[in-house]
This record gives structure tokens, sequence and C-alpha cells, in this order.
């Protein structure tokens, strides 16, 4: 679905990105560093950036193109929404710009409501909800139109532990129920677990564990210095030593809050 | 065109922003009106003329404005959703690049109003100005139409660059260049003429290149937006409450070894000398403004309207120099007027805006000013004096503390009060302006400059040595 090729970028003199070759066909997550590439691997892939250097196709069109861009749907890292409608309008207003005057949402992104448990977020507007349920909202929105790829930038920042649960298992969803291939970046040690495929970057380079197995933890993120309490409150739930495995069932076996 | 629907995602805080920076310009245009009405031409030959060389100038700017990123300022959930759908771009971009287009020329022909309404109103009737406002009208409604053609041609993706587009603009740039050249007026038929086909091929270039003007590039303009309204409402405030807290808890600052300090110095007064917060570039301006104000008060007219302006820049200079250091050496926190980084080139169109409001705002003061009484244009230009100085150092010292102690309490009531901390030294200046060009304070002659310039000093003393972070929670 996504091939990359020779693909370099830079800001200024500095290399940020650099990798030669790649194919995406499933589920992965990026894993690295602040500064690793991350970001604008994933601003690349969602054809917002123009790389320095290299070619990336999306179903066989280059990234940025119209038709690329309409294959792929892009979760920001801070929430992109329209100031001025309520998150319903938004979801209704997105699928209508895919879909023609009378669509409707997608029925995964209806099915990610109930997932996410923000049924109570569809009359408000973008002012009156918290940065955790403007994640939500914002994934909402991405979702609200039909896409086979969908980016996200750091999509469970601001989350607590409870909604991130939510947003894995909503993921799972999304794959299963509607096969898109699912490509976040994160420092999550829940969702890198939880993601079948796993790209690990440093430097603006894919590593040598970039091929690692799914649903194994990254050895440098696992290990990091885990946040104090006071800092971190959810930190207990966050650095739970993650089960290996590569099964999608894992979206669901997540969460002390799961209600199965 | 369903994108017609969509919110344009425009916000209260850049309305009031444009509103601020209008209320400033009614404060202080109507005291240069006199200087404005000084330079402009006489003869309705020439002032005609004037306004075609200004239009023809005018056609010139997108070559510029392009390079700039353009006349599109859509928020993120617009480049998102709205150019990443199978909408074609151009029913997403046209109908905002049209009503910027109207709202611009509309905004060109009130200026060029406003300026020959500060002509001879013996000589100038109704008829002048009309066509002078048509011409530039016209003129800039044709530059904004080219400014895509310019956007694509210098930011588009890939090799293949619009030629199409840029020969288009440069067509109809020439013909109206090539009028003015020729000493036609813009206003006969010729003239007319030529402004027409540069708005037909403008609209042209505008419509063949709209869906191709570069995603990437508007995605990167609407994130800066969006980090300059994050940094604004948030790490502003912040770093209020943090240097306010190091402030009132410990001053450790204050205590630590500074590098280039001597021990005689005033150690405070030195680390803001040494501070690197300012580059080479705002220190050369400062010394250009100190020299200036020297030579003005030396040898100048005060009653001339430039110097009057000077005066006031320098004052401004004068009162942020003055009031800096002295919070410094007094142990106070002090907060310079400043904007988060990469927040320039959205400010800029904002700052281009709002002047152009301030033109029009400035034509009824005009109005208003020609209805009474003189001025005394050198207490004018004291009161300008000590607006200035006071108002740096109002805009340093107060303020901040409010702001920060309301952004602690209240939250999400943090935008407004963002504005009346900036609208709080302007408001002060409006008296004191108010007072000293109604001469309430009038003496005779200019014995008033020392006894004011020292009361300004004292004053600006007072308010930076105040220690206001005691307003905190």
């Amino acid at each position: 679905m996504i091939e990359i090729r020779g693909l370099q970028h830079r800001y200024g003199k500095a290399l940020a990105l650099d990798v030669p070759r790649l194919s995406i066909d499933a589920s992965t997550v990026l894993v690295g560093h602040n500064g690793a590439g991350k970001s604008t691997l994933l601003l690349s892939l969602a054809g917002l950036l123009v790389a320095s250097e290299g070619v990336i196709t999306i179903g066989g069109d280059p990234a940025g193109s119209p038709a690329a861009r309409r294959r792929v749907s892009f979760v920001p890292d801070s929430p992109a929404l329209f100031d001025d409608l309520t998150l319903a309008d938004q979801m209704r207003y997105v699928a209508r710009l895919h879909g023609g005057r009378k669509a409707e949402p997608a029925e995964a992104a209806n099915e990610l409501v109930e997932l996410l448990d923000a049924g109570e977020l569809l009359d408000r507007l973008p002012s009156a909800m918290s940065k955790g349920q403007r994640q939500k909202a914002s994934l909402l929105v991405a979702t609200a139109r039909p896409c086979s790829v969908l980016l996200a930038d750091e999509p469970t920042t601001g989350l607590d532990a409870e909604s991130r649960d939510a947003l894995l298992r909503g993921f799972a969803h999304l794959e299963r129920a509607s096969g898109v291939i699912i490509v976040s970046s994160t420092h999550d040690v829940e969702l890198i677990a939880a993601t079948p495929g796993r790209l690990r970057l440093s430097g603006g380079r894919l590593t040598d564990d970039a091929e690692a197995g799914p649903g194994s933890i990254d050895p440098v993120v696992a290990s990091s210095p885990a946040p104090t309490p006071a800092s971190w409150p959810d930190s207990e739930t966050r650095h739970q030593p993650a089960e290996a495995g590569p099964s999608p069932s894992r979206w669901r076996s997540k969460s002390r809050f799961s209600e199965d | 065109m369903l994108a017609l629907d969509a919110p344009d995602g425009s916000r209260l805080g850049d309305d009031l922003y444009s509103l601020y920076l209008a209320a400033i310009a009614w404060l202080v245009i109507p005291m240069y009106a006199s200087a404005v009405a000084q330079v402009l031409p006489s003869d309705i030959a020439d002032f005609s003329r004037l306004v075609d060389v200004a239009a023809a100038l005018a056609m010139g700017a997108p070559i510029w404005f392009g390079y700039r990123g353009g006349p599109f300022l859509v928020n993120r959930a617009v480049v998102l959703h709205e150019l990443g759908s199978p909408l074609d771009p151009r029913g997403v971009l046209a109908p905002r690049l049209a009503r910027q287009a109207v709202a611009y020329a509309a905004l060109a022909g009130l200026a060029a109003n406003a300026l020959t309404a500060m002509g001879d109103p013996e000589e100038f009737g109704y008829r002048l100005a009309a066509r002078n406002s048509f011409v530039a009208a016209v003129a800039v409604l044709a530059a904004v139409l080219q400014t895509p053609g310019w956007l694509v041609a210098w930011k588009g993706i890939g090799r293949r660059r619009p030629w199409p587009a840029v020969a288009a603009n440069l067509a109809g740039t020439g013909a109206v260049a090539a009028m003015v050249a020729a000493d036609r007026s813009l206003g006969s038929p010729a003239g007319l003429a030529a402004l027409a086909m540069a708005v037909a091929l403008g609209a042209a270039s505008a419509w063949s290149v709209l869906g191709r003007v570069p995603v990437p590039h508007l995605w990167r303009r609407a994130t800066a937006l969006d980090e300059m309204r994050s940094a604004a409402l948030s790490f502003d405030f912040q770093r209020v409450l943090v240097s306010l807290r190091r402030a009132v808890d410990q001053t450790e600052a204050h205590r630590s070894p500074i590098r280039l300090a001597r021990p005689w110095m005033p150690r405070a007064l030195w680390r803001y000398l040494a501070s690197v917060e300012r580059g080479w570039n705002t220190r050369l301006g400062q010394v250009v403004a100190g020299a200036v104000a020297a030579a003005l008060v030396a040898r100048a007219d005060p009653a001339n309207g430039v110097v009057a302006l000077a005066l006031a820049a320098a004052g401004m200079v004068v009162g942020f120099e003055l009031a800096s250091p002295v919070a410094s050496t007094a142990g106070q926190v002090w907060f310079g007027v400043h904007y988060p980084r990469r927040s320039a080139p959205v400010l800029r169109g904002q700052v281009a805006t709002a002047t152009v409001i301030a033109v029009v705002i400035a034509a009824a003061a005009l109005g208003w000013l020609a209805g009474s009484e003189p001025v005394g244009t050198a207490l004018a230009s004291t009161g300008l004096f000590a607006f200035g100085t006071l108002a740096a150092a109002v805009q340093g010292r107060l303020g901040s503390p409010d702001l920060a102690w309301l952004a602690d309490k209240l939250g999400t009531m943090v935008a407004p009060v963002l504005w009346i901390r900036a609208l709080a030294g302007p408001i002060l200046c409006l008296a004191l302006t108010v007072v000293v060009s109604h001469g309430w304070l009038r003496p005779d002659g200019y014995t008033l400059w020392p006894a004011l310039t020292l009361a300004v000093v004292a004053a600006t003393v007072v308010v930076a040595c105040y220690p206001l972070e005691k307003t905190l929670p």
C-alpha cells in the first residue's frame, strides 16, 4: 500500500529523515526519541510536507496527489477541527465532502463514538472540549470519511488511561472492520505493544530492529525512566510490561478498564 | 459549492487584534494628519498622478506577496478535510480569494478616498475622489487576483512552473505600468481598459493555478498560525507565571554571578545591558532612535508634524529603555511587549489589514480635526513624547501580573484578558493625549517641556519599581 524509495528530508542542513526503501502493508507504529523523524515521516506520507528527495506512493499514487490524499486520513499531533461546528456537524461535513451532499459519517466512525464513549461530545463545539476530548474528536472526524490509511501522530497524547485503552480498541476495530492500515507514531508502550508492526527511527534513519516482530516491546522505550507519579498519575497503567503476541486481539485485552 | 458552507475559521482574537491596532491608530494618526497633508501634492493633476503611480506599484507587489506565501490564510481543518477531499480545490479556494480580493479592493478605494480628502477641499471634489478610489480599488483587485499565480510560481511542487499564469500576470501589470510610463491617466478610457485587462488576466491566472496551490505550504502556514495562537495563549502566560513565582519565592538570578559584570557596576543593570535577548539590529535601532531624538530636541521645530512623529517614536524607545533597566535594578520583573517566535508571517497580514483600517479611521479623524481649533502642535508633540515613554513603562509593567493572576484563576478566560492587557497602555495614553491636546496643562511656550519630561521619568520609575508581583495569589 505504502511504498517509499530514497526518501530524504532536511530542515536547513540538518538531515531529518533518510529512508532508502520501505514498504508498509499492515498497521505499523513508528517509535523513536524526540526528533527521530516520526512526525516528518507521517507528514510526508500525508502529503503535507514535500520531502527534499525521494518518492512516496500510496496505493500507486504519489503522496500528496489528490488521489493519494483521498486514500489517507490524518490525525495530527494537535487536533485540527473546525472551530464553529459541533463534533457531529464536523463528522457529517467531512463525510459529505467525500461522499456527496447526503452522505453520513462512516459506520466505523459511529462505532468509534461508542467505543470512545464520546456520545456526549457530539453536540459540543471544540472550544467546549478538554484537550483529551479534542484529541478524540480529531480522531472521530478523521474516520468519518472512508480511507484506506489512517495516519496518527501521537494519538494517545493527552488521553487518560481509560480513553487510551478505548482508543486502542477503536484502532483494532477500524483495522478489523474496515481494513484500514493505521500508521501511528507514539511513545506509548501500550500502543507499541498492541500494534503488529513496528518501525524504529533514530536520527531520521530506520534502525536495525526496524523489522522487529510485531507485538514486541522496543527495549529502549520499555526501559525508559518512568515518570514520577506526581507528574504522570496514570503511570502505573502506562508502564505495565507488555506481553508478547502479535494478535490484533491484544487491542482488546490491554485495559484494566475494559468492559469485556 | 459545498465549501461555501464551511466555516472560515476566523477567530475573535484576530478581530480584536485589528481593533487594537486601529485603536492605537485612532490615538496617534490624528496627531500626524497635518504632517501627512503637508507632503501631499496640492495640484489636482499631480494628485491623480500620485494615485496612478501608486496603483502601478501596487500591481508589482504580488510578486513579493506570492513569494512570501500568497493570499490564503486557511486553518488546518480546511487543509486537512476540504483540500484533502474530492472537491475541486478551486471550489475551496476561489471563494476565499474572491472575498479577499473584494475586501482589499474596497479598502484600497477607501484609502484613496481618504487620501484625496486630505487635499484641498476647495479644489478636490467628489469626481476626483471617485476617480482615485476606483483606480486604486481596481488595481488592488487585480493585484490580489495575481497573487496565487506568483505563489505557485515560487512555491509550487515539482519542476513544472505555471508559465501561462506568470505571463498573464506580467501582461496585466505591464499594461498598467505602460500607461503610467506613457503619462496616460489611468482614469482615462485607455487607462481603464488597461486596468480591466489586468483584472481579467489576473482572474484567468488565478483560475488556472488554484488547483495547484501547494497544500504543504498552506499546511505550514496554518500550523504557524496555530502555534502562534497556542504560544500566545499558553507559553506567554506560563512564562509570566514562572517569572513572577521565581521573583516572589527567591530571586536566584539576582544572586548568581554574572559573567561580564564588574564589581563597580549595578549588577542587575549590567545584566540588562548585557542581555542576549536583543540582537545587534535592535541595538542599532535604539542608537539611531536616540541620536535622532537628541537632534530633534536640540535643533528641530516640534511644531512640525514629522518632528512630532519622530518624537513619539523616540519616546517609545526611551520608555522601554528606561523602564526595563530601572525595573531590573529594583529587582522587579519586567515584561516587554513581544510576540512568540515565528509569529511574524501571520501577524504581517493582520498588521497590513489593520493599517488599512487605520487609514480609513484617519480620514474620519481628519474631518474632526478640520472642524476643530488647531491643536497646539508643540504641546501635542510633548504629549506624544510623554505618551510613548509612559506607555512603554505601563505596557512593560502593568497588565502582566494581573494577567497571570487571571490566567491562574480563570483558565479559559485567558484570551480576553490578553487584550485587556494589550489595551491597558493605549487607554492610559488616550487619557494623557486628550489632556495634552486640549491644553488642560497648557503653559506658555515650551516651558512645559522639561517639567513634563521629568514628570514622565518619575512616573516611569514609580511604575517600574512598584512590586506588582504582590498581586499574585
